[in-house]
């Protein structure tokens, strides 16, 4: 049973020069759920666009895409609530906000449609902590975080709405090897644990490795 | 954890944008709190003025031109709640300087005959300390009006007095007729001894009455004998005088519609009786209707049997009578009128009638002829010893009787057409003769003062726009750090969107943020709104006294304005601050390539806002000349230079994708910054224009054209404060006057005046009714005055003709064009209403304005019209004098000379247009200073974003060095980047701004230039040192970077 179906799928943009620029020629792809798949590829080969218009955050100029079964490029749909209660986001660069603690960081999904957070959402965010490993930095602020800390914070902040799908951009770029793989070991795990649906975008082969599938995106088509 | 949790964390985080968010509301709310303050703390201050000026005065019986008797302060309504005063106008002279004063006769205050108090503001211009002694000049009075023909000009009296005290403003010592806020000159005298001085025992022209009284009150109160008329039953008759001998033509009119058989009477001083070369001179001769029961006809005269006699008359016999008569000036014309002798009656039956003639001061109440004392040029010479006998046994009996109606119309003056009314009635009906008729006014000056009071000048409204500009400019200080908080919060912005959050839900946390911070700044700016004020005021009383013309100011800070002030201001930021948080969150969202397509746009706004521009410097040079659309022209400009600014940005940083070299840069780095250098050109290159603008304004007096149309061509401004009624236009008048010594070609303009309030920018209060100026419009058409609107399409000479004619029962004005605009808030064409001398409404239609002038306060009309309303106004208080330049200093000398007795103050023309000149500089001043303040708040704003530019730049500086850039290299691309914006801004402030006021900088004086150069070296200098070292600092910094 597929939770994404892209038929089709294409973007362009206009660059400097006003020229016509195709990112994606026609993406066509199916991922199940619960499913860990990896998106490789060269550089400006798309693979940010993809990711967004996965999130929501970019509409293709054409196709379709299907998410649960629900068509997400027709008018009408509230991107804002698919993006908060269906799909979970980690950065290569984390983007925690240095003014809120780690514990603030991972429950500001739950403000964006409640005026506070209830108990529980805090409880789940402090099991998220433990889960991954990191339970004694929940009242530290971002700057005191290692990379690795700072990389595990943003994938409980991605988890704390559980999501269906956790979308993953270079989600190891800025990490020692070590950590790297810690990270994608942890992806592994939440997606075994959870059965959380997760894609990611990487270049590194090793990272890539903890996916079920590997697809590679190559002038605009996947491969 | 909660929104307003993550608010709280936000706010301290960005603590250093919400400081300056904080500073920009507090500016706002202040400025529009202090203004508002500012205009109720004047207003309030006017307010207590009105209410010591009236103490508790409720209402006031002035009789205008003539005397009330004190009898009426014992009648029932009166007795207990009335002062009567007896007021009159005066001078006191310190060594060579005349203060004029209201001279208050007053009876109420313990001031002994010989003693004289004041009010404090007399006592501090004569630096009075102790029981020092005053010689005050009173005009010489009495109760026949000074300006009848016969009665001798005594100049003044003069009165030497002991200072006994000072009445200060809470005991009534301000007391003042006019709404004004300049505090009178006033002196407090035993008022029977001012009665005795002036002659006018037991009278009194003022009653302050602490109860409310209306005219059906006063008509009970008061009866023809207040107002000095007499009635004596004679023997078959009962006759009507007054006590200044001239019956009003209203008054005798009356009494002739409710009475039976009415017989008119007036005496008059003959020149001469002749008949076939017989001749005697200067006669009483009286005009009557009829005589012993039998109407004259109009050619009859009846002689006494001793004029007979001297002239050998016979009945049918023809006598010339001769006889002076003066419609103005006492400027003399003699006429001769022929009778046929009807009848000849003895002496003794004209000395029996012992009111015949009238009993004129000077000339009736002496011994001999030669003691006469009288105006007129009596040739002592053709006094023989007989005409001293008759004078000796009969007096004024009058040697001939002839028609009234014969003469009646050049005897006729402007105090009255009869000398006595006799009627058959023994019990006259006198009913309807009313206090108006008498010109006697019941006025309610609290009513009047609070009106004038709380409707003067709207200093709220003044200040608020005034300070406008500071007003932009916190605005844009609270744009600049929001735009540039944004920026840095753009990747926090978009991890929110990435989380879910909509739009709406991260504008309402920024706005959760936002809104406190403001909230709490704007009560901030409410206690420095105050302080504001508090400043404002005590400079209002202190150095800009040039605008307000009094001090004392008290700050009043109400409630409500305090609550309208904050909500305003509140509202003003954080509607701008919602529609910019919107705005950039809208943008935020727009896909970026699209700059081509602008530089299209901006190319199309540029030449259209040149058009605009262009269009409107050539429509005001050539055709309108409005200063308004000059400053609007100024303002477009800006908006041209900012477009053209944002073009060339554009332009040039996208052109450096093509043509890469050192200066694309500088013009990419402007481009990712657009928005905060735009912001910064706006602040500063609208201060720059305000305060160029403004000050370029400023009165320098270099242009002498200007200065003709303002004085006309008359060098000297003379007022007196006794009225003159005599002409200095002809030879007998500057007799009169000394002035034979001025030089003959001297015109002079001697003008009538009613007296009301001021309406120039000197009075703050709003003027109902403005002084009006009775001149010689033929004189006015031949001066350099220059009309600035008619209502008459007409060229200049038909004008000023059609100023001369009344229209129905409506007078045409000229009126100052400051005055029509600022004094009297009214348009042309508007009517303003005066009471006349009978009591009459009397609507005078504001015709046509006067470019800024030297007449400022008055209205003008045509003299002839002027003597229609306020017949009685006869003397001239104001004069305007004609003479050379080099002659201008003697002149001065000698009018001070020979009208020292009239207490007369001579200004030149161009100091008067200057006085009014510092009160439109000072609040030029007014508005440079607070254009400063917010040019001060311009440059914060560009310091902010030039601070804040160079601190996020250390690792592109860096960056340029690890590519090999110099620190020289790096310096000056920063050197350039920074200052592009500041001296452009400088640029074009100040062009537009010449531009803007290019129809009067001219007027601007050489001082004023210069300081605007040493404004400009000051402002390039600073910007230069201060880029300089900000620059020099951040590369120093951004080194500790690789440590």
């Amino acid at each position: 049973m597929s939770l994404i179906k892209l038929s089709n799928v294409k973007k362009s943009f206009r660059d400097g020069e006003n020229q016509l620029n195709n990112v994606l020629r026609g993406i066509n792809m199916e991922i199940g759920k619960g499913e860990f798949v990896a998106i490789k590829g060269a550089s400006g080969s798309g693979k940010t666009t993809l990711l967004s218009i996965l999130g929501t955050l970019l509409q293709p100029d054409g196709g379709s895409y299907l998410l649960d079964d629900t068509e997400m490029t027709t008018a009408g749909v509230d991107h804002s609530m698919v993006r908060n209660k269906q799909l979970g986001f980690v950065f290569q660069d984390h983007r925690l906000m240095p003014q809120y603690t780690v514990l603030e960081n991972i429950l500001l999904p739950a403000l964006a449609y409640a005026s506070r957070t209830g108990k529980e959402e805090t409880e789940y965010a402090l099991k998220l902590l433990e889960l991954t490993n990191i339970s004694g930095v929940a009242h530290q602020y971002p700057s005191t975080l290692s990379g690795g800390e700072a990389s595990r914070v943003a994938v409980c902040r991605a988890l704390i709405m559980k999501p269906k799908l956790l979308l993953a951009d270079e989600p190891t770029g800025q990490l020692d090897a070590d950590n790297a793989w810690n990270i994608a070991s942890l992806l592994s795990e939440i997606n075994q644990n959870l059965q959380t649906t997760i894609v990611m975008v990487t270049h590194s082969e090793e990272t890539s490795s903890v996916a079920h599938r590997i697809l590679t995106l190559k002038e605009g088509i996947l491969r | 954890m909660n929104i307003k949790n993550l608010a709280r964390k936000n706010i301290s985080f960005y603590i250093r944008y919400y400081k300056l968010i904080a500073v920009a509301s507090l500016i706002t709310v202040a400025v529009i709190v202090g203004s508002l303050v500012v205009g109720d703390s004047v207003r309030m201050t006017l307010v207590r003025q009105v209410e010591e000026r009236f103490g508790d005065t409720e209402i006031v019986i002035f009789s205008r031109n003539s005397f009330m008797s004190s009898n009426l302060l014992k009648t029932s309504l009166l007795k207990e709640s009335a002062r009567g005063i007896l007021l009159t106008n005066g001078f006191v002279s310190q060594g060579q300087k005349l203060i004029p004063v209201f001279v208050w006769g007053v009876d109420d205050m313990s001031i002994s005959k010989d003693s004289v108090m004041m009010n404090s503001a007399l006592a501090d211009e004569l630096k009075q300390e102790g029981t020092a002694d005053i010689v005050l000049r009173l005009p010489a009075k009495g109760l026949v009006p000074s300006g009848s023909l016969f009665v001798t000009e005594n100049y003044t009296t003069s009165l030497r007095l002991s200072s006994c005290g000072v009445v200060d403003a809470k005991s009534g010592g301000n007391i003042s007729m006019k709404n004004e806020q300049i505090i009178p000159f006033n002196i407090f005298v035993n008022r029977d001894k001012l009665a005795e001085v002036l002659e006018v025992e037991g009278k009194i022209n003022l009653i302050l009455n602490n109860k409310p009284l209306s005219d059906a009150d006063l008509a009970k109160v008061w009866d023809y004998t207040s107002s000095g008329l007499k009635v004596d039953r004679k023997n078959g008759y009962t006759e009507i005088t007054s006590d200044r001998v001239f019956l009003q033509e209203e008054v005798v009119e009356t009494i002739r519609l409710n009475n039976r058989e009415t017989n008119r009477m007036f005496s008059y001083f003959a020149n001469s009786i002749e008949l076939d070369g017989a001749s005697i001179p200067y006669s009483f001769v009286t005009a009557t209707d009829r005589y012993n029961g039998d109407l004259l006809k109009k050619n009859e005269i009846i002689l006494s049997d001793y004029s007979a006699r001297r002239l050998h008359a016979r009945v049918g016999d023809t006598i010339k009578v001769s006889y002076f008569t003066s419609k103005e000036l006492k400027i003399l014309h003699t006429d001769t009128i022929q009778f046929q002798v009807r009848q000849i009656v003895p002496l003794a039956q004209l000395r029996q009638d012992s009111t015949l003639s009238a009993e004129f001061p000077g000339l009736s109440d002496v011994e001999r002829c030669t003691d006469w004392d009288s105006d007129l040029p009596i040739n002592m010479d053709l006094i023989t010893d007989e005409d001293e006998d008759y004078w000796k046994l009969y007096r004024s009996t009058p040697k001939a009787i002839i028609a009234y109606d014969a003469v009646a119309k050049e005897w006729g003056n402007a105090y009255g057409n009869a000398t006595a009314v006799r009627v058959a009635n023994a019990e006259p009906d006198l009913s309807e003769l009313t206090p108006a008729i008498f010109s006697i006014q019941l006025i309610s000056p609290r009513e009047a003062g609070l009106d004038a009071a709380k409707n003067g000048v709207d200093f709220s409204g003044l200040f608020l726009a005034l300070a406008f500009f500071i007003i932009v400019s916190a605005m844009m200080l609270m744009l600049i750090p929001l735009t540039e908080m944004l920026y840095q919060r753009r990747h926090e912005i978009e991890l929110l969107q990435s989380l879910g959050y909509t739009r709406k839900r991260i504008v309402k946390i920024l706005w959760i943020e936002l809104a406190p911070v403001v909230l709490v700044a704007s009560v901030a700016g409410v206690l420095v709104g105050l302080l504001y004020t508090s400043l404002v005021m005590w400079m209002l009383g202190n150095v800009w006294i040039g605008a307000t013309q009094t001090g004392g100011f008290i700050v009043y800070p109400d409630l409500i304005t305090i609550l309208i002030g904050f909500f305003a201001g509140i509202t003003l930021s954080l509607v701008l601050l919602r529609l910019m948080l919107v705005k950039m969150m809208k943008e935020k969202q727009k896909v970026s390539g699209r700059k081509k397509g602008s530089i299209r746009t901006k190319r199309v706004l540029l030449i259209l806002s040149g058009v605009l521009a262009i269009g409107m410097i050539g429509i005001n040079v050539f055709f309108l000349h409005s200063v308004t659309l000059f400053v609007t022209t100024g303002v477009v400009l800006i908006g041209m230079a900012a477009l053209w600014g944002d073009f060339l940005i554009t332009r040039n940083a996208s052109a450096a994708k093509d043509n890469f070299h050192v200066s694309s840069l500088t013009w990419s780095t402007l481009y990712a910054g657009k928005k905060q250098a735009m912001l910064s050109f706006l602040a500063l290159a609208t201060g720059v224009f305000i305060v160029f603008s403004v000050g370029l304004n400023r009165k320098g007096f270099a242009d002498s054209s200007q200065l003709r149309t303002g004085t006309g061509g008359y060098a000297l401004w003379c007022e007196s404060s006794v009225p003159i009624y005599h002409s200095m236009a002809t030879q007998a008048g500057r007799e009169k006057l000394s002035l034979t010594d001025l030089p003959p070609d001297t015109e002079i303009l001697q003008c009538l005046r009613y007296s009301a309030d001021d309406a120039s920018c000197l009075n703050l209060n709003k003027v109902k009714n403005s002084t009006v100026l009775g001149i010689d419009m033929n004189a006015l058409s031949a001066s350099d005055f220059q009309i600035e609107q008619s209502l008459y399409p007409l060229e200049r000479k038909a004008f000023f003709e059609q100023m001369k004619a009344r229209n129905d029962s409506v007078y045409p004005a000229l009126v100052d064009a400051t005055v029509l605009t600022w004094g009297l808030r009214l348009n042309l064409g508007d009517t303003l209403w005066y009471e006349g001398d009978k009591g009459q409404r009397v609507a005078i239609q504001l015709a046509g304005t006067l470019s800024n002038s030297i007449f400022q306060g008055n209205i003008l009309i045509d003299q002839a019209l002027f003597r229609e309303i306020w017949e009685e106004t006869t003397g001239s208080e104001v004069f305007l004098l004609k003479v050379d330049e080099a002659e201008k200093e003697e002149v001065k000398s000698l009018l001070s000379q020979a009208l020292n007795e009239y207490g007369v103050r001579i200004l030149t023309t161009n100091d008067r247009l200057r006085q009014f000149n510092t009160v439109t500089d000072t609040y030029l001043t007014i508005f440079m200073t607070l254009g400063c303040l917010g040019l001060l708040l311009g440059i914060m704003g560009f310091v902010i974003v030039i601070r804040k530019n160079l601190s996020m730049r250390m690792r592109e500086i860096n960056m340029y060095r690890t590519l090999g850039f110099t620190d020289k290299r790096i310096e000056m691309l920063l050197y350039k980047e920074n200052l592009l914006v500041p001296l452009y801004a400088l640029a074009t402030g100040f062009i537009s701004a010449l531009i803007g006021v290019s129809s009067t900088f001219t007027n601007a004086g050489i001082w004023i230039w210069l300081l605007a150069l040493i404004f400009i070296i000051v402002f390039m200098v600073f910007v230069l040192v201060f880029v300089k070292i900000s620059v020099k600092e951040e590369i120093e910094k951004s080194k500790r970077l690789f440590v």
